[in-house]
């Protein structure tokens, strides 16, 4: 067991069957976004942006690919330890102070994102730290023990994560306008090639790959369950656009801010005994922000413990915690949370591709590689 | 030790917190607005002061005192209040309600003749889609020549409230080609793929009798109100707008009849000839007939039902060939979406031109199958 919690290394009774990483990815990467996400990427491509998500589901699995490489090739080592086997300890520590910043940020970002919608929707009167706080505390506990266990939480609310999302499109297919989606490709192909970028970097919770390989019973193997993921949220974000596009229109989405949510509230089933299907979206709301919370709370944390040889990591979680609550009220207005995500966005490409990609071409290049077999 | 004072420390602030909270709704303490009416100040008698009143603002909420009262009876409070905004009479209908003002379960926006007519209709608009309470799916109806309030004064026939009336009416799926469907969110993105233009709903008020009529459209151009279409000119616009069931009337030598379509299908086929926009717009429909008057016909002959899809196929053909002379020679103004069309196929040559000046001129071909009939239950 390491200072996390975490049962890592060889002893391979506690070992995941590399078919977690389906479950892993879906809830890791999903949270609030999925109902704004799509908002981003008309602005971008207007009614071209479902090409923007295939194209980008290719480059994904792509990358999916190169980075269970490169976890295999250091099997039950976590990516702090062979960063420094790949680039030397002093630019391992400066990545890792760099994407430590990556992930302190996002956190206050995504709190701040979903105490606005609670405040938006659910609680409007109560303190918004109250909810946050609460949320925090059990993300922490939860990331203290490990990213076995946040998988195995991930693994339990798979279905209620998806369901909702798939009644809601059921009942919207009948109020999709599919001429919403004319004229193809009007503005030209450089929209569409902003547009996957945009998506590209919409895929925080992607880099769990490279943290679960460690535990993993057989890396190599976890190509399709890794793809089997990816190609769920790509359909997900797939049937995400086309209800919002579809009901909604271009021009109505790029006035909405959260135009998943407004789309839904157009939906009109006569005789239906619900009226507020938005109300579906709750549950898959709330998975997604906690969830996604756990994640990296535990990204932050073992990051914390990795890079500066920490052994207790739960006191610090604790403390991150606290400190991202009071830097997700740093923000002066929402206004400014939308603009900095989309920065976010811009570079988040970086962190989850780019870097590491670099890392298996240069492990590959100088001949590094990790001591057991995976 | 350190775990069980956690744990206990835990338990206790969870004790706390379900026993109340800040946002508790109570739905016996809601008073739920499910109409609203705007129109325009008669008299702004506060001219130039911050709190010059801009909205006439007609609020219809649910009584859930009388909902179990007598049929016929509405359970319904409609309050009036003149505000600078739609926000400001909100918060002014709140001091006269005792119970928490939700729009949650609004379902009817209605303007008013004159406001309409003066008021960029974005404006308005922006109060529905920013609200956190309202969902879109609101139903929005034009009120001609009357105010909004004087819909909203009415007392309901069938239901407890107005709104239900309103709202059962737009979800009657037969018949309804004399009416215009857009609801809310549909005629703001027609606002705002055409620049303003846009054909919105219509309810009247009859003359002599106080009910409600929901019937013809109201169209809009440079985002206000630019004239209405009665109901028959609503249905000759509908062949090409909106694929609703209609009934047409027909007529051959000695046989007047009525045929109820069943099936719609309008397809708008945009084409640029030597640089210059065309139209092909064919219409496909199946139906049945409803009645005849005259020397009846034996209906179950092919002859027969050949002569009638033959006379219906014409008679629509000349219904829509109409609606599209209103549109381009009497309002110049391109309602029917035409121009939307154009848009989707062509953008680039679309930008290119000046679709207001272009649109008047544009030859529009029509062509209508009429392609199965049926006789009904009788020959």
């Amino acid at each position: 067991m390491n200072a996390f919690g975490d049962n890592s290394g060889d002893d391979s009774k506690h070992k995941l069957d590399p078919r977690v990483l389906t479950a892993g990815l879906i809830v890791g990467i999903i949270e609030f976004e999925l109902f704004s996400l799509v908002d981003g990427i008309i602005r971008i491509a207007k009614q071209d942006a479902w090409i923007c998500i295939i194209l980008g589901s290719l480059i994904i699995s792509a990358a999916a690919y190169l980075l269970i490489r490169l976890a295999a090739r250091f099997p039950g080592e976590s990516p702090f330890q062979y960063g420094k086997k790949i680039w030397g300890k002093p630019i391992a520590f400066l990545l890792g102070i760099l994407y430590l910043l990556y992930w302190g940020g996002f956190l206050a970002l995504i709190s701040q994102d979903a105490s606005m919608a609670n405040r938006a929707f659910f609680l409007k009167s109560t303190p918004p730290g109250i909810p946050m706080l609460i949320l925090g505390i059990a993300a922490v506990w939860l990331a203290a023990y490990g990213l076995t266990a946040i998988i195995r939480f991930f693994q339990l609310n798979l279905l209620f994560l998806i369901l909702p999302l798939i009644l809601v499109f059921l009942m919207a297919i009948r109020n999709i306008d599919l001429h919403n989606f004319q004229p193809v490709l009007a503005n030209g192909v450089m929209p569409v090639i902003k547009g996957t970028l945009y998506y590209l970097g919409a895929m925080q919770g992607f880099e769990i790959i490279l943290f679960l390989g460690p535990f993993l019973k057989n890396v190599r193997a976890a190509v399709k369950p890794a793809l089997a993921g990816i190609y769920t949220i790509i359909v997900l974000s797939l049937v995400q656009l086309l209800t919002v596009v579809g009901i909604m229109g271009t021009e109505n989405v790029e006035a909405a801010i959260w135009p998943g949510i407004s789309a839904i509230s157009v939906i009109q089933l006569p005789g239906f005994p619900v009226e507020r299907f938005e109300l579906f979206l709750t549950v898959p709301w709330i998975i997604g922000v906690f969830t996604t919370i756990c994640l990296y709370t535990y990204f932050l944390v073992s990051g914390i413990t990795g890079i500066l040889g920490i052994k207790k990591g739960r006191g610090i979680s604790y403390f991150a915690a606290a400190i991202i609550t009071l830097a997700a009220y740093m923000f002066p207005s929402y206004a400014a949370v939308l603009q900095i995500r989309s920065y976010y966005n811009a570079v988040t490409p970086v962190f989850l591709y780019l870097l590491p990609i670099a890392a298996l071409l240069t492990a590959f290049l100088r001949k590094k590689r990790g001591g057991r077999n995976g | 030790m350190g775990k069980k004072l956690a744990s206990l420390g835990l338990l206790l602030l969870f004790m706390l917190i379900p026993t109340g909270c800040w946002d508790v709704k109570d739905i016996s303490n809601q008073a739920f607005i499910t109409s609203i009416g705007l129109d325009a100040v008669s008299d702004p008698d506060l001219k130039g002061s911050q709190y010059e009143a801009k909205y006439k603002v007609t609020f219809e909420i649910i009584n859930q005192a009388k909902l179990a009262g007598p049929p016929g009876e509405p359970a319904t409070i409609i309050e009036t209040i003149e505000a600078p905004s739609i926000g400001k009479a909100v918060e002014a209908l709140q001091a006269r309600i005792s119970k928490q003002l939700t729009l949650s379960h609004l379902r009817v926006l209605l303007v008013g003749d004159k406001l309409a007519r003066g008021k960029n209709f974005m404006e308005p608009a922006s109060f529905f889609e920013k609200s956190t309470e309202v969902a879109l799916r609101i139903q929005l109806m034009f009120v001609q020549d009357k105010e909004a309030r004087d819909v909203l004064k009415i007392k309901p026939r069938l239901g407890k409230s107005m709104s239900d009336e309103l709202v059962a009416l737009t979800e009657i799926e037969t018949n309804s080609s004399l009416a215009r469907e857009n609801p809310f969110n549909s005629f703001l993105l027609d606002l705002r793929n055409t620049g303003g233009r846009a054909l919105g709903s219509r309810v009247i008020v009859h003359k002599d009798r106080q009910i409600l009529i929901r019937n013809g459209s109201a169209i809009f151009n440079n985002w206000k109100l630019a004239g209405w279409l009665g109901c028959v000119e609503t249905q000759d616009a509908n062949w090409v707008t909106q694929e609703a069931p209609a009934v047409v009337q027909g007529q051959t030598e000695d046989l007047f009849f009525t045929y109820q379509t069943e099936k719609v299908k309008t397809e708008i086929m945009p084409e640029i000839k030597q640089g210059k926009p065309a139209f092909r717009l064919t219409i496909k429909m199946t139906g049945r007939v409803m009645e005849e008057q005259g020397k009846f016909m034996d209906l179950t002959r092919p002859e027969s039902m050949e002569k009638i899809t033959q006379t219906i196929s014409e008679v629509v053909k000349q219904n829509a060939a109409r609606a599209i002379s209103k549109s381009q020679k009497e309002l110049g103004i391109d309602y029917l979406g035409l121009g939307q069309s154009l848009q989707r196929r062509y953008p680039k040559e679309y930008e290119k031109m000046n679709w207001e000046k272009v649109y008047p001129g544009v030859p529009v071909e029509v062509n209508v199958k009429c392609t199965f009939g049926r006789s009904g239950l009788a020959r």
